[in-house]
C-alpha cells in the first residue's frame, strides 16, 4: 500500500516536472551568458543531462538511480542532487523534529487539563490560545518575532543556522524563533484534538464506573481514559508531522535556514527538474514512513485492532 | 447531516405513507444555534466587512492601489496615510483594502473548485464502488500524503503565475479531503432503506444521486468548506510571501509582509498591518465554520 503511494507520487511528480513551461537548458544559458551557443552545442548540453531521451526512459533511469541512492544531477549547481539533500536534510530534521516534539509534549498535557477542567478559566484560556494558534500566519509570526526579539530587544540573533556541533549555544539561540513558529500549529492542533477526544472518553460508561468505584482522579484519567483518547490524537499527529514538513518550507525561508525547504524553493524558481522531483520524492518517502509507523501504533493503543 | 436528512426522509415517507412532513422549522433551529454564540456573529460581520472592502475597494480606499508617490516613501503613519507608505510611496491602508480582493477571490475560488472536483470524485467512487473506488481513493491517499502548501507550491511552480493558476494550485490540496468525506457519506447513505425503495421502484442511478445522495452530502461538505476557507486564505498568503503565484504590482497581504520585512527597524507597521488583516479574516472563517458545524452537525456540538 505504502509502496503504491510512492510509485504514484514519483510518476505524478515526474510528469508534472515535464509539463513545466520553461526549458531549463535555456535558463542556464541565459545565466552563464553563452549566447553564442549554436544548435549542436545545445543538443550536446541536452545530451549531457539526458534530456534528449524519451520521457519513459528518463523516468526509469531516474527511479533506478533513486533506488541506488543517486538522485540525479542538479541542473543549477551541476553537482549531484543527493549530496545537496543529505547536506540539508539533517538541518530540516533538527528544526522540524524539535518543533514536533515540543508541540506534542506540551499539547497533550494541556489538552488533558482543558478536558478535565472543562469550562473553567484554564480551559477557556488554553482553548482561546489554541484557536489563535491555528489562525496566525506562520511567516508573519516569524517576522514579528524577529522584529521584537532580535531587532528591538536584541535577545536573539535575527536568522541563520549553525550546527549544534560547531557552536551549541549559538545554534540553540538561533533555533528558538523558528522552532516556536513551527511548533505553534502542531501544538494548537494537539491541544484541540486531545481536549475533544478526552471529553468524549470521559463521558463513557466505564469512566463513570471508575469514578464510582472511588478511584483517585489521577488513576481515572491516566489509566482509564488517556490511552483510549489517544487514538485520534495519534492520527492527527501524523498529519501534523506532514504539516511541519510543509511549514518548514516557509519557516526556513523566513529565517534563512539552509534546509530542504529552502532548497525546494530555490529549485522551483530555477526550474531545476532533477532537484525538485527528488526533494518532493524524499518528502513523500518521509511522509509515507511516518504514516506507516502511525498505522502500526494503533495496534498498541487499541488491542482490538489487529493486523494480518 | 441533521438538517437535510430529516426533511428528505420526511418527504420520502410522506410520499408513500401519506404522513405529514415534520412541522417544526429546521431553518429556525439552524438560525438559533448559529447566531447563538457572539463570536460567530462577530466572525460573520468581519467576513461581511471584508467582502464589502473587496467589492467596493476603489470607493473605500483613500488612494489608488498602485499609485506611487516617490516624495513620500516609507513614511510613518500620519493623517494622510493612516498606516504609512511603503518603499514606493504606496499607501499601506489602500493596499490592504485591495489585498482583500485577492485573498477572498482566491480563497473562495480554490475552495469551490477543490470541493466540486472532490465531490464528483467521491460520488463516483462511493456510488459505483469496486475497482473504480479503489483507484480513485488510492490516488487521493497519495495526494493526502502531501502538506497542502507543498502541493500548491509545486502546482503553482508548474503552472506559472496568475490568479487562476494559484486557485488551481491551492484547490489540489482540498480535493482528497472532500472526496474522502463525500465518499464516506455516500457509502453510509447508500445503505438506507429509502434508497432501496427508490431502486425498487425503478429510479435511475443519477436520479437517486441527485435527489437523495447529494443532499445528504451537503451539510458536512458545507462545514468542510468553511473550515478549510481559513486555511486556504493562509495558503495563498504564504505563497505570495514566498513570491510564487501572484506577480508583484498586485497588492497581496503575503507579498506586503515580505516587502515590509526589509523595513522592520524603521517601519514595522508595513509588515505588521497586513498580517493583522489576514488573521482577522482567517479567524472569522474559522469561527463561522465552527458555528455552521454546531448548527448543521448536532453530533459534534459542544465536543470540539
Amino acid at each position: 500500500m505504502a509502496l503504491v503511494v510512492l510509485v504514484l507520487v514519483s510518476v505524478v511528480v515526474f510528469g508534472a516536472m515535464r509539463l513545466l513551461p520553461g526549458d531549463p537548458i535555456r535558463l542556464i544559458m541565459a545565466q552563464s551568458e553563452i549566447i553564442a551557443m549554436d544548435e549542436t552545442a545545445l543538443q550536446n548540453l541536452r545530451h549531457e543531462f539526458g534530456l534528449d531521451r524519451p520521457v519513459i526512459v528518463q523516468y526509469f533511469s531516474w527511479v533506478g538511480g533513486v533506488l541506488k541512492g543517486d538522485f540525479g544531477t542538479s541542473i543549477m549547481s551541476r553537482g549531484p542532487v543527493a549530496d545537496e539533500m543529505w547536506h540539508r536534510l539533517p538541518i530540516t530534521l533538527h528544526v522540524g523534529l524539535l518543533a514536533f516534539i515540543i508541540g506534542v509534549a506540551i499539547g497533550i498535557p494541556a489538552g488533558i487539563v482543558c478536558a478535565v477542567k472543562r469550562g473553567k478559566w484554564a480551559d477557556s484560556f488554553v482553548t482561546g490560545m489554541a484557536n489563535i494558534g491555528i489562525t496566525v500566519p506562520v511567516f508573519w509570526l516569524g517576522v514579528m518575532m524577529m522584529y521584537l526579539f532580535a531587532l528591538r530587544l536584541k535577545w536573539l540573533p535575527t536568522s541563520g543556522y549553525t550546527s549544534p556541533f560547531d557552536d551549541f549555544w549559538l545554534s540553540t539561540r538561533q533555533l528558538v524563533m523558528p522552532v516556536f513558529c513551527l511548533a505553534l500549529f502542531p501544538l494548537a492542533g494537539t491541544v484541540r484534538q486531545t481536549r475533544s477526544s478526552m471529553l468524549e472518553v470521559l463521558g463513557q460508561d466505564y469512566v463513570r464506573t471508575a469514578w464510582s468505584k472511588g478511584l483517585k482522579q489521577r488513576a481515572v484519567i491516566m489509566k482509564h481514559s488517556l490511552k483510549n483518547s489517544l487514538i485520534p490524537v495519534v492520527t492527527l499527529s501524523g498529519m501534523q508531522l506532514t504539516m511541519v514538513v510543509g511549514g518548514a518550507v516557509i519557516v526556513e525561508q523566513v529565517f534563512t535556514i539552509p534546509g530542504i525547504g529552502r532548497y525546494l524553493i530555490t529549485s522551483i524558481n530555477a526550474q531545476d527538474y532533477p532537484a525538485v522531483q527528488s526533494v518532493v520524492l524524499l518528502i513523500a518517502i518521509i511522509v509515507v514512513v511516518i504514516n506507516l509507523l502511525i498505522d502500526l501504533s494503533y495496534g498498541w493503543l487499541d488491542p482490538r485492532i489487529r493486523y494480518n | 447531516m441533521g438538517l437535510r436528512k430529516s426533511t428528505v426522509t420526511g418527504q420520502a415517507a410522506s410520499a408513500i405513507f401519506g404522513e405529514a412532513a415534520p412541522t417544526y422549522s429546521e431553518w429556525r433551529r439552524f438560525r438559533r444555534v448559529f447566531f447563538g454564540r457572539k463570536v460567530v456573529i462577530f466572525g460573520t460581520l468581519v467576513i461581511l466587512l471584508f467582502v464589502v472592502f473587496a467589492l467596493f475597494a476603489p470607493l473605500i480606499a483613500p488612494y489608488e492601489s498602485n499609485e506611487q508617490n516617490l516624495r513620500a516613501v516609507t513614511e510613518r503613519p500620519s493623517w494622510d496615510h493612516p498606516l504609512g507608505t511603503d518603499q514606493l510611496g504606496r499607501d499601506t491602508l489602500t493596499r490592504i483594502i485591495y489585498g482583500s480582493r485577492i485573498s477572498l477571490l482566491i480563497g473562495v475560488g480554490a475552495v469551490a473548485l477543490g470541493s466540486i472536483v472532490g465531490m464528483l470524485l467521491g460520488l463516483i467512487a462511493g456510488f459505483f464502488g469496486g475497482w473504480l473506488n479503489q483507484i480513485i481513493m488510492r490516488i487521493m491517499d497519495a495526494l493526502m500524503a502531501f502538506p497542502m502548501i507543498l502541493l500548491a507550491l509545486l502546482v503553482a511552480g508548474v503552472l506559472g503565475s496568475g490568479i487562476l493558476n494559484v486557485i488551481i494550485a491551492l484547490s489540489v490540496g482540498l480535493v482528497p479531503g472532500s472526496a474522502r468525506l463525500v465518499c464516506g457519506q455516500v457509502l453510509s447513505v447508500k445503505e438506507n432503506d429509502y434508497i432501496l425503495l427508490s431502486r425498487s421502484t425503478g429510479t435511475k442511478s443519477w436520479r437517486i444521486m441527485l435527489s437523495h445522495v447529494i443532499p445528504n452530502c451537503m451539510p458536512p461538505l458545507i462545514v468542510f468548506i468553511t473550515m478549510t476557507l481559513g486555511g486556504v486564505v493562509l495558503g495563498e498568503a504564504a505563497l505570495s510571501y514566498l513570491g510564487i503565484g501572484i506577480t508583484p504590482p498586485t497588492a497581496t497581504w503575503g507579498a506586503m509582509v515580505n516587502d515590509g520585512q526589509n523595513y522592520l527597524l524603521t517601519n514595522p507597521e508595513l509588515a505588521f498591518a497586513p498580517g493583522i488583516a489576514l488573521m482577522l479574516l482567517v479567524f472569522a472563517f474559522n469561527m463561522v465554520g465552527d458555528g455552521l458545524r454546531d448548527a448543521l452537525d448536532p453530533r459534534l456540538r459542544g465536543v470540539l
